[in-house]
């Protein structure tokens, strides 16, 4: 079982349990139904923590851009504002529409969240905090991420309107498009790593350099894609409110909103903690503990996303085509080729 | 029974179903996403298999790019314009197909049944290791293994079945022109003409005249044409 090879207090608890289990004779497929268990359950509640904090930090940011204050009103430096907003969606009334397709309506949040959830499985928050340290672990994670396209095409085609489809139409070519040049960037990284472990990318960073600076073309590819891939401005067309209404989620409320909307954040946060990993190596610093570099590492990103989203203007859907297959994939194959040629001498 | 063979079961039962609803699904939308859940399934036996490489190439591959771009085809195509006006072998169904219609489809798998069971008999199914997490190495499946048969013996086979897919792309792009397009590379008159948006969308029609929530009707029809 892998839960703990360096950090002790985990490793400890694990061996406690599993003493406890053999003492009262219970099976050991137990143990392991609950340590998955426990283990969800911690990384679905960091990730709902750190969403709410997100939010919260989104607003604020986008105020002060903006010139304004942000929420001010709902606890200290308006903390509680997203709180309070999760409450208000929460007893809202789920409303499903009479021309919507009823159960690829209903489904399509959870087919949506599920995927932003499963990329937590391979990300390493330290030495040895990781859920699973899977040998495919980028290729893992950019499996997840494209199973998000589905999700949104579900949403968009089943509600049964037509700004919900066109959102959805946007959603599927954009993801579709950026999914490319986003993976050929990680595929740079891995040639450097020689692994496509997570935990080996880190390592390969410790014993060399961050990757930022081997791969400077590969990360500025890696961004622009994965901003893309998270619908975020400049690239937030499938749900451009001021066309679209709200795009693929436009007849959604209450509960399932808040689902999509969790997913977004939750996407956010974990593009972040992969881009972080692949190029900022990860929890690897000094005088810190690894966690809280891990956290600085992931939240510089966050904050690179939404300072992008509150001062660039959005894009055509022509400029959004041609930027991803006339400029994005070009340098990224370049940037694949040359590091081939790297690895190789 | 092992958690194993309950987990295979569990996982081809949700296969099984999920393939049989893509082909008896009336709504064609719906059949693509059962192919989607269909190909989950095999993800995750192949998972069972510990072939963990070839379950993230599925994922990726199959449920994130040919679920998306089938489910994005039909959303796009208009199911009226899909629909043959006269179905392929239409003289050759009216004279023979009250009795040949279900003979063919069972006289193929029967043949393609009989190949399979030559093929593997040669191989004998003996010889074939079962693989279990006691037989894979430490780090699962090898990837420098796969990457090396890639591009060694499997290079020529790889290749063809890249120019395949290349060749079908360069296809689809001259199916999706519409007059208008070719008539710009053509260099005729009237090529300057901005290009009509979509003429249809199957499942749901977009049409700047009609109200925001199509009716049952309409519903119907895309029932009917697919």
């Amino acid at each position: 079982m892998y839960l703990a090879a360096t950090s002790s207090l985990p490793l400890r608890l694990y061996q406690w349990t599993e003493q406890l289990f053999t003492d009262l004779g219970l099976p050991l497929w137990l143990l392991a139904v609950l340590v998955a268990t426990v283990k969800a359950a911690l990384i679905i509640g960091f990730i709902l923590i750190n969403v709410i904090f997100l939010i919260w930090l989104e607003r604020k940011l986008g105020g002060h851009i903006q010139n304004r204050l942000g929420p001010v009103y709902t606890g200290p430096f308006g903390l509680l504002q997203t709180v309070a907003d999760a409450l208000k969606v929460l007893v809202k009334e789920d409303i499903i529409p009479a021309a919507a397709d009823r159960w690829v309506f209903m489904a399509a949040p959870l087919v949506a969240f599920v995927p932003s959830v499963m990329i937590w499985l391979v990300v390493p928050f330290a030495p040895g905090v990781q859920a699973r340290d899977l040998n495919i672990g980028t290729l893992y994670v950019a499996a997840m991420t494209g199973c998000t396209v589905p999700a949104l095409l579900m949403a968009g085609w089943s509600s049964g309107n037509k700004w919900s489809l066109l959102g959805a139409f946007r959603a599927g070519a954009q993801l579709v498009s950026y999914e490319v040049p986003l993976i050929l960037a990680t595929l740079a990284v891995v040639m450097l790593a020689g692994s496509l472990s997570l935990n080996d990318i880190i390592r390969a960073q410790q014993e060399s350099t961050w990757f930022i600076f081997l791969q400077p073309l590969g990360f500025v590819v890696y961004l622009i894609s994965a901003i893309a891939e998270l619908n975020r401005t400049p690239f937030d067309l499938p749900e451009a409110e001021s066309e679209l209404v709200a795009g693929f989620n436009t007849e959604y409320s209450g509960f399932r909103f808040a689902i999509f909307f969790l997913t977004e954040y939750a996407n956010l946060l974990g593009s972040s903690a992969i881009a972080a990993t692949l190029f900022l190596g990860g929890w690897s610093g000094p005088f810190l503990p690894p966690f809280v570099w891990f956290l600085l590492k992931t939240y510089l990103f966050v904050f690179l996303a939404m300072w992008i989203r509150f001062t660039l203007p959005r894009l055509r859907v022509d400029q959004l085509m041609n930027l991803s297959w006339k400029f994005l994939l070009p340098v990224a194959l370049i940037n694949v080729l040359g590091t081939g040629v790297f690895v190789a001498l | 029974m092992s958690t194993t063979l309950l987990v295979f079961f569990a996982l081809a039962a949700i296969s099984l179903l999920a393939a049989w609803r893509v082909v008896t699904d009336p709504q064609i939308m719906h059949a693509g996403l059962w192919m989607g859940l269909c190909f989950v399934g095999v993800a995750g036996i192949f998972l069972l298999l510990t072939a963990e490489f070839l379950a993230g190439v599925q994922i990726l591959v199959y449920v994130g790019a040919i679920t998306t771009i089938i489910l994005f085809g039909i959303m796009l195509s208009d199911v009226e314009e899909v629909q043959p006006q006269e179905p392929p072998f239409y003289r050759f169904r009216r004279r023979f197909g009250r009795w040949w219609q279900p003979a063919l489809p069972l006289l193929v798998a029967a043949a393609f049944l009989v190949a399979l069971f030559t093929i593997y008999g040669q191989a004998g199914w003996s010889d074939l290791q079962p693989v279990g997490p006691a037989a894979s190495t430490p780090a699962g499946l090898d990837i420098p293994a796969i990457g090396h048969a890639l591009f060694g013996p499997y290079a020529l086979p790889a290749e063809a079945a890249s120019v395949l897919l290349l060749s079908a792309l360069l296809g689809a792009l001259v199916l999706a022109m519409r007059e208008e397009t070719l008539r710009v590379f053509r260099g005729s008159p009237g090529s300057s003409r901005v290009l009509q948006p979509g003429s249809g969308m199957a499942g749901r029609e977009v049409n700047a005249g009609e109200t925001d929530h199509p009716g049952q009707d309409e519903k119907k029809e895309v029932g009917a044409g697919t």
